[in-house]
């Protein structure tokens, strides 16, 4: 589930971002033999202000700007097992948009333990990490981090069933509409199988923030639904 | 006409000057995600401290973003703002844990980022009730 996007509109798209930072975009990937734009950009699933995120495969540097997110990887690089099992790489193989090159590398990806093992470790530092940082951080923080966290649990499924990640508009689309999306995050924080009383405690207690989370949005929602009507009875 | 001088007071000042010290101190080269956090504190403490103009969310607001957005006199702002965004680049990389020399070098320039704010901060004058 991704919106209508092609290769010429995000070369466009690219141009114009690159311009607005004072970069040329030509000059940007002029050493690339291959360009391929991801994320929710390049899947037209962008919201205000989103950057583009791009790799190019050949010698650069990264560049990251407000505007623009290029990552480099070397020939050697994009070939080795260690790229081919990684969640970056199979999402781009399933979601990215090819500007230049044909990508031939994905016919090698290869998703195994050693991303699942990653995101699984990623997880409890974070949710680690938040209870030891919660009573020092705002509450704005406190959203954001509970945010990360869903959004790694929900890649976390798709990893564990062999599937690319979709980009984060859609993770977010299925958390707000699709009623399974909470027996499927239930399922995903059992399967961590974590050990420890205290670690599981802290898991539990985030996953209930995370759930609490989800009832204020459709509660803030349905409120809004609500005025509208009183405010415009016929619907029109 | 002269700029007047922000005064801070002084629990909240100290307060800023401990997250930076846990910052500097506590960098973990081994934990991406708790240097991330560790950052966060600091701007949780700026802001709280009433001395970082932001119209964007504080979720949204980058370690960059926050020293642009300091009410401080920071001698070479431009050239911090250009060291936060240096320390955001080695420790953000996509899906992967940064390379340790790439988080070796964020310690680096956060030491002299770090020394910078504790030099303006301990110079501010104290807030008078």
């Amino acid at each position: 589930m991704t919106g209508n996007v092609d290769s010429l509109t995000i070369s466009r798209v690219a141009a114009k971002l690159a311009k607005a930072e004072r970069l040329s975009w030509e000059a940007l990937v002029g050493q690339a033999s291959e360009v391929v734009a991801f994320g929710s950009r390049a899947s037209g699933l962008q919201r205000r202000g989103s950057d583009l995120d791009v790799l190019c495969i050949g010698p650069g540097k990264r560049l990251k700007s407000a505007r623009l997110d290029v990552i480099w990887k070397t020939v050697e690089e994009v070939e080795s097992e260690h790229w081919l099992s990684s969640e970056l790489a199979g999402h781009i193989g399933a979601f990215g948009l090819w500007l230049l090159g044909s990508g031939q590398w994905k016919a090698a990806l290869s998703p195994g333990s050693r991303a699942i093992d990653h995101k699984r470790k990623r997880i409890l530092s974070l949710v680690e990490g938040l209870h030891l940082h919660w009573n020092r951080l705002d509450l704005d923080f406190h959203r954001k981090y509970l945010t990360v966290i869903r959004h790694d649990v929900q890649r976390l499924k798709y990893l564990v069933a062999g599937l690319p990640v979709p980009p984060t508009p859609v993770l977010d689309k299925r958390w707000r509409s699709h009623p399974s999306c909470i027996v499927e995050f239930e399922r995903s924080i059992r399967d961590m199988n974590v050990c420890g009383p205290r670690m599981r405690g802290q898991l539990l207690r985030v996953a209930d923030l995370i759930y609490q989370s989800r009832i204020d949005a459709a509660a803030t929602e349905w409120a809004g639904i609500e005025r509208s009507l009183v405010m415009n009875p016929g619907g029109d | 006409m002269a700029k007047k001088r922000i005064k801070v007071d002084r629990a909240s000042v100290r307060a800023i000057l401990q997250e930076l010290d846990s910052l500097v101190e506590e960098f973990d080269p081994e934990d991406p995600e708790d240097i991330q956090f560790r950052i966060d504190d600091l701007i949780t403490a700026f802001a709280h401290a009433g001395i970082l103009k932001t119209k964007e969310k504080l979720r949204r607001v980058r370690l960059h973003n926050a020293i642009r957005g300091l009410k401080l006199e920071l001698p070479g702002r431009e050239e911090l703002i250009v060291i936060a965004e240096s320390i955001e680049d080695l420790i953000n990389s996509y899906g992967e844990d940064p390379p340790p020399e790439d988080l070796a070098e964020a310690q680096t320039l956060l030491n002299e980022l770090a020394e910078v704010l504790r030099a303006v901060l301990n110079q501010l004058p104290e807030e008078t009730p």
